[in-house]
């Protein structure tokens, strides 16, 4: 028996290879999604070994909670002084100073390079065996040790041929500087570090660079002997003010912010593979449905030599296992080159990560393996039940196409054949007739075949809806909020800006004010929230908060203890107008606010704004961010531009500008999410070409008829063709309905964000368009193996 | 279907041959396996003529009539129909040929399961581009009994009535030649004998050149002149067949 059904697998080469071909590409999704983010991973860890593994603990100033890569603000130094009794204590062999902080380096265009993170470090070179602490290699020349020095990370000193001795500008806290490069490293051995620069300074010379005169970000302690007994030491010694941690929980360089990131990028991915492998199993589901239906006539014979249900069930599951291994393994050496191929575009997405040599783990295998083989043979339980109830007399009787059962689905589906297959008809002459009949015929199999298509484009459609409102809601609400003509923000639209800017920005002609919100983050209610400091006489006149109770009157006299907080939020907690909470500052003040007025945020607000808002005056005291957010300015204009063009990692924009820069992301997402579905609307597509070659097989002594009465090859394409696009159109239509009421259920749950429910008729009708030329790309090789027949053939095959 | 009004047909000259085949030669397979389906076989059929072509399985009546209608290439020989040869012809050539020269009855019906039996049989001038004369239709299907029958699909038809769809497909086009092949083989004789008279009708009324092959003597019978094959060979060929002729014939071939 099983033998019969291999052979039948080897003899129809091209029916197997289409067959798998469905589960391939799923199975090669799962694997590149496994592997991309294994060497992400993999590639977060070596960082984090050579950046933390030599410092055996780090003093820093005492927060009153951890804060992480999500956090806004600054963090709380320490004195420079406590290096002096770290030292004295035992166990330590070694402790310097740390200032990490952001300095971009300019290119010769004289825009900033790279898009983050744009690390600014002060190192002691000074300090005998300060190497083991630094995760940063000394590739060429030598360290910076004093003021207008600096070296540079080797990807970018190369990028822009900034070699040793040439003068580089770079910003720190406002104006740009230039320094004299003398030296070029390398973060561990990592080549590039993606997308962010390095720019380091010599300790004493960071100090002033950053406004940090007397302090360090952190001290970096190695010893001997056991760091957990150093770290205990150390804690008596340093005192009140400073906490003693290990390198990795303070994670200088950000490096669980990434890790993070490749979490979330891993669950993304798999969630798509995982869609792919679904539309895969469905194609393999109809084709084997299919070809059990062409085989009624073989599987009768073989019920009336003897072979029992069993054995024919057995048949149909080892020909789907078979598949499986075969496709599986296939897949999986087709992921590892898609792998390359998602690093590549993220990369040209702008979305560059650090590299290292490719990581194919056993995981990866097992999991690929598992899942490939496991939808094939799920997919075959169904055609293998039918194919026991295969009676002998079948093979008397014959089977095939057409009779059985036309139930609800397949009526509606047969229904909708008919109208999307009306314009094949006016256009297609008697070719196209031939074809709507065609797609009638059998509704049950042009159901399935379109239900493949249906799942991408549902979901597409879904998703562009959401997005589509999410989008207008953005830019609606930033379009009422920013009353200002000009908005000053980072050059990446959100890293912090230095307050000079904005006096200057006040100080220029053509500018009758500016108002400039900071962050910071807080503890409230025990979680994290951002903080907000605003200047309460000038912010209402520049940024309109949608007010749900309070006005701007109660906003402009916020006072040291007044807070503007978000109407979610504050429902969340139960608080009204009047009511009092606390906010704990990183440093741990803690400040007793008053909700004032409540505001309403936009569900996705790109500023990010977070919840609470105080007054600059309550803020300063208690956190220790210096840097803007962002900064409106009432006026603005050439004059604006001139005087902001000596600060590279500010940018102006215009109201309008900075609305559609700020939103841009929504857009940015969308086209990722546009390309991974892309896959499973291309996956079923093989579900489509499969369903039309068996189709043709079926229908020879039709072809041949029709070849016979005079149908020309080009005609038999053109009907072959039809059928195609008004499968496809079938998938599109019931996917659209479906994807609108999708994105209806998803709206309605967000509904109390007031998110609009907008129907996008462009990219609807552009799906529709993809979906047409889908068709006419499917039909290609199953249209010419159909025009190839010969006709004297096709009219005795039976 | 006297002067089919939309028929864009080469007039032939009464002079030439409907069809005219001078020695055919086929063979299948090659070395030990090569089988010698035709061996050297001329043949013309007039226009206006019934000709049947008998001869026992293996005799090469199949692949006959096979090159006669251009669905196969001879070895060596030719094939011409109202006075081209066919043997040459591009697909795209032998496409127009099918539109206007041939029409085809086969054995198995054929029709197309998804066309009512009016669209079945208005097909061949729809897949030309012809808009088919709506009088000439009706009269056709009249005169094949199917009038009341015209939107039933195959389906929904007897065996001998979707043959009667199937001749009505064939003369739609009012075709230089009419190739049938065993077209009562699949029918009972009260079907068969229908199917035979609406042939012989084409014939008597409109002159309709037709070729049939059969193993059935009654149905040969009905035509103006008998062919036997053997071997790949015309033994015989017999004018105004009567049913003993066509069997004393048979005898005679299948004997030697």
């Amino acid at each position: 028996m099983i033998r019969v059904t291999l052979r039948g697998l080897v003899a129809r080469p091209l029916r197997t290879a289409l067959t798998a071909l469905a589960i391939v590409v799923g199975v090669a999704f799962v694997c590149a999604a496994s592997t991309l983010t294994d060497t992400l991973r993999a590639a977060a860890n070596s960082l984090s070994s050579a950046a933390y593994d030599g410092t055996d603990a780090v003093v820093t100033g005492k927060t009153a909670f951890k804060l992480s890569a999500e956090d806004a603000g600054q963090r709380p130094t320490v004195p420079a002084s406590l290096v002096a009794a770290i030292r004295s204590t035992p166990g330590v062999t070694v402790a310097a100073g740390d200032i990490t902080d952001q300095a971009m380096v300019i290119g010769r265009d004289g825009k900033s390079l790279g898009s983050g993170p744009y690390f600014g470090a002060g190192y002691d070179a000074r300090t005998p065996g300060a190497n083991r602490l630094t995760p940063f290699r000394l590739h060429a020349g030598r360290w910076a040790t004093g003021p207008g020095e600096v070296v540079l990370d080797q990807a970018t000193a190369d990028k822009e041929h900034y070699g040793i001795g040439a003068s580089v500008p770079v910003t720190t806290r406002g104006a740009v500087r230039r320094f004299r490069v003398v030296g070029v490293a390398t973060f561990a051995d990592v080549k590039s570090i993606g997308s962010g620069t390095l720019a380091v300074f010599d300790l004493h010379a960071a100090q002033g660079l950053f406004h940090k005169t007397g302090r360090y970000d952190r001290i970096l302690v190695g010893g001997h002997g056991a760091p957990a007994a150093l770290r205990s030491a150390l804690a008596t010694r340093v005192g009140d003010h400073a906490q003693v941690v290990t390198a990795r929980a303070d994670d200088r360089f950000t490096l669980d912010g990434l890790k993070t990131f490749v979490g979330i990028l891993r669950t993304i991915l798999l969630a798509f593979a995982g869609v792919a492998v679904i539309v895969g199993g469905f194609t393999i589901f109809n084709t084997l449905s299919i070809t059990v239906a062409q085989r009624t006539r073989e599987f009768g014979l073989l019920r009336m030599v003897g072979a029992e249900r069993r054995q024919l069930r057995r048949a149909v599951l080892v020909e789907g296992l078979v598949l499986g291994i075969g496709a599986s393994l296939v897949g999986l050496a087709g992921g590892v080159g898609l792998a390359k191929g998602l690093s590549a575009l993220f990369e040209a997405m702008g979305l560059g990560l650090p590299t290292i040599g490719t990581v194919f783990g056993s995981g990866t295998v097992i999991a690929s393996l598992l899942v490939g083989v496991l939808v094939t043979v799920a997919a075959a339980l169904v055609p293998a039940m039918r194919a026991t109830r295969i009676t002998p007399v079948a093979a008397i009787r014959g089977g095939g196409e057409g009779g059985g059962k036309v139930g609800l689905v397949g009526r509606g589906v047969r229904g909708l054949a008919s109208v999307v297959g009306r314009p094949a008809e006016r256009l297609g002459g008697t070719a196209g007739r031939l074809a709507r009949r065609n797609a009638m015929r059998n509704p049950g199999r042009t159901a399935g075949t379109a239900l493949a298509l249906v799942i991408g484009v549902m979901l597409v459609t879904a998703v562009t809806v959401v997005a589509g409102g999410l989008r207008s809601e953005s830019v609606g609400a930033l379009e009422q909020r920013v009353q200002a003509q000009s908005v000053i923000t980072g050059a990446d639209g959100w890293s912090p800006i230095d307050p000079q800017t904005a006096r200057i920005a006040a100080a220029t002609p053509g500018v009758h004010g500016v108002s400039s919100i900071r962050q910071d983050s807080g503890l409230a209610f025990g979680k994290r929230q951002y903080i907000n400091a605003v200047d309460p006489a000038t912010i209402t006149k520049l940024f309109a908060y949608d007010y749900k109770s309070g006005t701007a009157a109660d906003v402009a006299s916020l006072g040291r203890t007044g807070a503007l907080v978000d109407e979610g939020w504050a429902t969340d907690h139960g608080l009204k107008v009047g009511d009092r909470f606390t906010v704990t500052a990183p440093r741990g003040d803690r400040l007793s606010l008053q909700v004032r007025a409540t505001e309403h945020s936009a569900v996705l607000d790109p500023l990010s704004l977070g919840p609470i808002t105080i007054s600059d005056a309550a803020f300063a005291g208690a956190f220790d961010t210096q840097r803007n957010r962002l900064t409106l300015v009432d006026g603005g204009g050439p004059a604006l531009d001139k005087a902001m063009a000596a600060f590279p990692d500010a940018k102006v924009d215009t109201k309008a500008g900075f609305v559609s820069d700020q939103t841009k992301f929504i857009g940015t997402i969308l086209g990722i999410l546009w390309v991974l579905l892309a896959l499973a609307v291309i996956i079923s597509l093989f579900g489509i070409v499969n369903t039309l070659v068996l189709s043709t097989f079926e229908r020879m002594r039709e072809l041949g008829t029709l070849r016979a009465v005079g149908m020309s090859r080009r005609q038999v394409r053109r009907m072959v063709r039809h059928e195609s696009v008004i499968t496809a159109l079938i998938g599109a239509v019931i996917g659209i309905a479906a994807g609108l009421g999708l994105a209806a259920i998803g709206v309605a749950m967000l509904g109390k964000y007031g998110i609009a429910y907008i129907i996008p008729a462009g990219p609807l009708v552009a799906v529709a368009v993809v979906a047409i030329v889908a068709g006419v790309l499917a039909a290609v090789l199953p249209a010419r193996r159909a025009s190839r027949i010969d006709v004297l053939s096709a009219l005795a095959y039976e | 279907m006297n002067g089919e009004p939309t028929m864009t047909a080469i007039e032939v000259p009464a002079a030439t041959a409907a069809v005219a085949a001078s020695a055919l030669t086929r063979s299948y397979g090659d070395g030990s396996a090569a089988v010698q389906a035709l061996r050297g076989v001329s043949l013309e059929v007039p226009r206006g003529q019934f000709t049947a072509v008998m001869g026992p399985s293996g005799s090469g009546k199949s692949t006959l009539m096979h090159l006669l209608a251009g669905l196969d290439t001879p070895d060596a020989g030719s094939v011409r129909i109202g006075g081209e040869d066919i043997t040459r012809m591009s697909d795209k050539q032998l496409t127009r040929l099918r539109r206007t020269h041939i029409g085809f009855v086969f054995q198995s019906f054929n029709l197309l399961p998804t066309l009512s039996a009016e669209e079945n049989v208005v097909l061949p001038l729809a897949i030309a581009g012809r808009r088919p004369d709506r009088e000439a239709v009706e009269a056709l299907l009249a005169r094949v009994g199917l009038l009341d029958r015209r939107g039933h699909r195959p389906a929904q038809l007897s065996g001998g009535q979707q043959q009667r769809v199937a001749v009505a497909r064939a003369l739609v086009s009012s075709p230089t030649v009419l190739f049938a092949d065993e077209p009562t083989g699949n029918l009972d004789s009260a079907a068969g004998t229908e199917v035979l008279e609406l042939l012989r009708d084409a014939v008597d009324l409109d002159g309709q050149t037709t070729l049939m092959v059969t193993h059935d003597p009654r149905a040969a019978a009905t035509a103006d002149r008998v062919v036997f094959l053997a071997d790949g060979r015309v033994v015989d060929d017999i004018a105004d067949p009567t049913e003993d002729a066509v069997l004393a014939a048979m005898h005679v071939v299948t004997s030697r």
